[in-house]
């Protein structure tokens, strides 16, 4: 069909602009582009197209059915629609029923963590819905620290370090108030665990993140200020009172902390909560609200946070979604550009929200958006996590 | 102007101070046949006026190009594509060549490793067993493909 060879810089135009599902397949076209599809310059070329003309996109699902089961599928992201389930024994190497947080995306890569009957367990895994592919973290040596008997639980960050591009997980060992948090990072190109002395300034309690978190090179968590205070005996006490929240922010690259209160917002009409929420590419807080004395009325306030490097980091209000598409027992899963909102509405439907029309399209029902369900808008990737395989010369 | 490779000669001329008009000087491209230059000129053409027609609005610029591109597609022979790509390439014309390389990645998005092969000029060199592997491996993208 040809007449002319079309020169390699035009074919590598030609394969950035194709789905992943299709250069997967072309993996086996020729050896040249196996290899090229493994180097780092068309791998970032590729996302990059994908990126700026909207392609690639999906959206990974997590919810429960009525009766509890979990699900997570991965929905098309203009019809709503299921494009797949997702077999979570097949990412898993345990048997798990519960998946305690979705980190990510960074570049379409996903960091999950593994539930078994409630119990953080050590699955960790590293993921790419596009390609299919998946890397189970090996485990963490435990450290005599933590063998003392006392009770601890873990949270996580998930990014990358902008200065080697490498993948990171920071895991924190939370001993529930009893002492300074513990942390340890993960480097994806040494495939290790290695404990790091970083420290903060107070002691926290972390919350793990109910939406992206991670941006330009920082994840971030909401976290209360444990004031502790002497009591008989000499042991000490978490003080009670109104906590003091803040933000607190790991930077990847130079592996240290950065410590801000997050603003004092209003709480007398009917403050619900407020989460950390990386939304186009700005830090922010959703504040969300309902009118005790009509509980149709529901809104959420979004502040967002300054970002200038050297500078204090203040906080500003910045908009809000409210109006009548938002009903008492609605779960906001995802604030998006354009002014548009995914809901799981409280009768299970996923719904998309204009907040500037305020016009409501309802798509299909998905199980019960009582449990805590999550939505992330990804773009796909061809990353591969384990290398690449060598083949045979 | 659209055609960098041209622009360049342009420039390159009046640095040396040839002060022949425009209109009357004859360009030397070797690589490019008529046949495909005639369709990236009209597209230059339509482009520079859909753009100037819709001024202000990306949008519109967008949409109508979009269906001027689709009717031109219909009129395009496959094999031309790649002509056209060559042509587009030589000429540095980027938004042409980015659209024709769209079109050619649409092409073949559903189709077989064969088709893809026979369509590059490929031989697969993998060694006995290894392209097995591969297709094992990645098992789950051949599905839906096109018949060839």
């Amino acid at each position: 069909m040809l007449r002319h060879d079309l020169p390699q810089d035009v074919v590598v135009e030609i394969l950035s602009r194709l789905p992943v599902k299709s250069l997967m397949r072309f993996n086996c076209v020729h050896k040249s582009w196996y290899a090229l599809m493994r180097s780092h310059h068309f791998i970032t070329k590729h996302h990059k197209f994908a990126t700026s003309n909207n392609l690639g996109r999906g959206v990974v699902f997590k919810y429960r059915t009525s009766k509890g089961h979990l699900c997570v599928s991965l929905l098309s992201n203009d019809t709503l629609e299921v494009s797949r389930d997702v077999d979570l024994l097949s990412l898993f190497p345990d048997k798990i029923d519960g998946l305690h947080c979705i980190y990510g995306p960074y570049n379409g890569i996903f960091f999950l963590q593994g539930l078994y009957k409630g119990e953080n367990v050590e699955d960790l895994v590293l993921w790419n819905p596009a390609t299919r592919e998946s890397k189970v973290l090996p485990e963490i040596k435990r450290s005599r620290r933590y063998d003392s008997g006392k009770k601890f639980c873990f949270k996580f960050g998930f990014g990358i370090d902008p200065n080697t591009n490498d993948y990171k997980v920071l895991r924190i060992v939370d001993f529930y108030g009893r002492q300074q948090l513990q942390f340890e990072v993960y480097n994806l190109c040494t495939d290790s665990w290695r404990v790091i002395d970083s420290s903060l300034s107070k002691l926290y309690n972390i919350y793990s993140p109910s939406f992206p978190s991670y941006l330009n090179g920082f994840h971030h968590w909401k976290a209360a200020e444990i004031c502790m205070k002497a009591r008989r005996k000499g042991k000490l006490f978490p003080e009670h009172g109104p906590t003091r929240l803040f933000i607190v922010s790991f930077d990847m690259s130079n592996e240290v902390f950065l410590e801000t209160p997050l603003p004092t917002v209003p709480r007398a009409a009917g403050f619900i909560g407020q989460n950390i929420a990386v939304i186009n590419d700005s830090v922010s807080l959703i504040v969300g609200y309902c009118d005790t004395r009509n509980l149709d009325i529901n809104w959420f306030d979004i502040w967002v946070m300054s970002s200038e490097i050297g500078v204090e980091r203040t906080w500003t209000k910045k908009f809000k979604v409210e109006g009548s598409g938002l009903a008492f027992g609605d779960r906001l899963l995802e604030i998006r550009e354009d002014g548009l909102v995914l809901l799981h509405k409280n009768d299970g439907s996923l719904a998309v929200y204009d907040r500037k029309t305020q016009e409501l399209r309802k798509f299909a029902k998905y199980g019960n958006q009582f449990y805590e369900s999550v939505a992330v808008t990804y773009t796909e990737t061809l990353a591969f996590m384990n290398g690449g395989r060598n083949l045979s010369e | 102007m659209k055609f960098c490779a041209v622009k360049q000669y342009f420039d390159d001329e009046n640095n040396n101070n040839i002060t022949s008009g425009a209109s009357t000087t004859m360009i030397p491209l070797p690589n490019v046949e008529s046949h495909p230059l005639a369709i990236l000129i009209t597209y230059c053409k339509k482009h520079l006026k859909i753009k100037a027609n819709n001024a202000d609005n990306k949008k519109e610029t967008e949409k109508e190009m979009e269906q001027y591109e689709q009717e031109l597609l219909k009129k395009v022979m496959p094999q031309e594509l790649t002509e056209l790509i060559l042509a587009a390439n030589y000429l540095n014309f980027k938004e042409a060549l980015d659209f024709f390389c769209r079109a050619v990645a649409s092409a073949i998005q559903n189709k077989s490793i064969e088709f893809v092969r026979k369509f590059f000029g490929l031989e697969s060199d993998f060694e006995l067993g290894e392209e097995e592997k591969l297709r094992e491996e990645f098992a789950w993208s051949f599905e839906g493909v096109d018949e060839d």
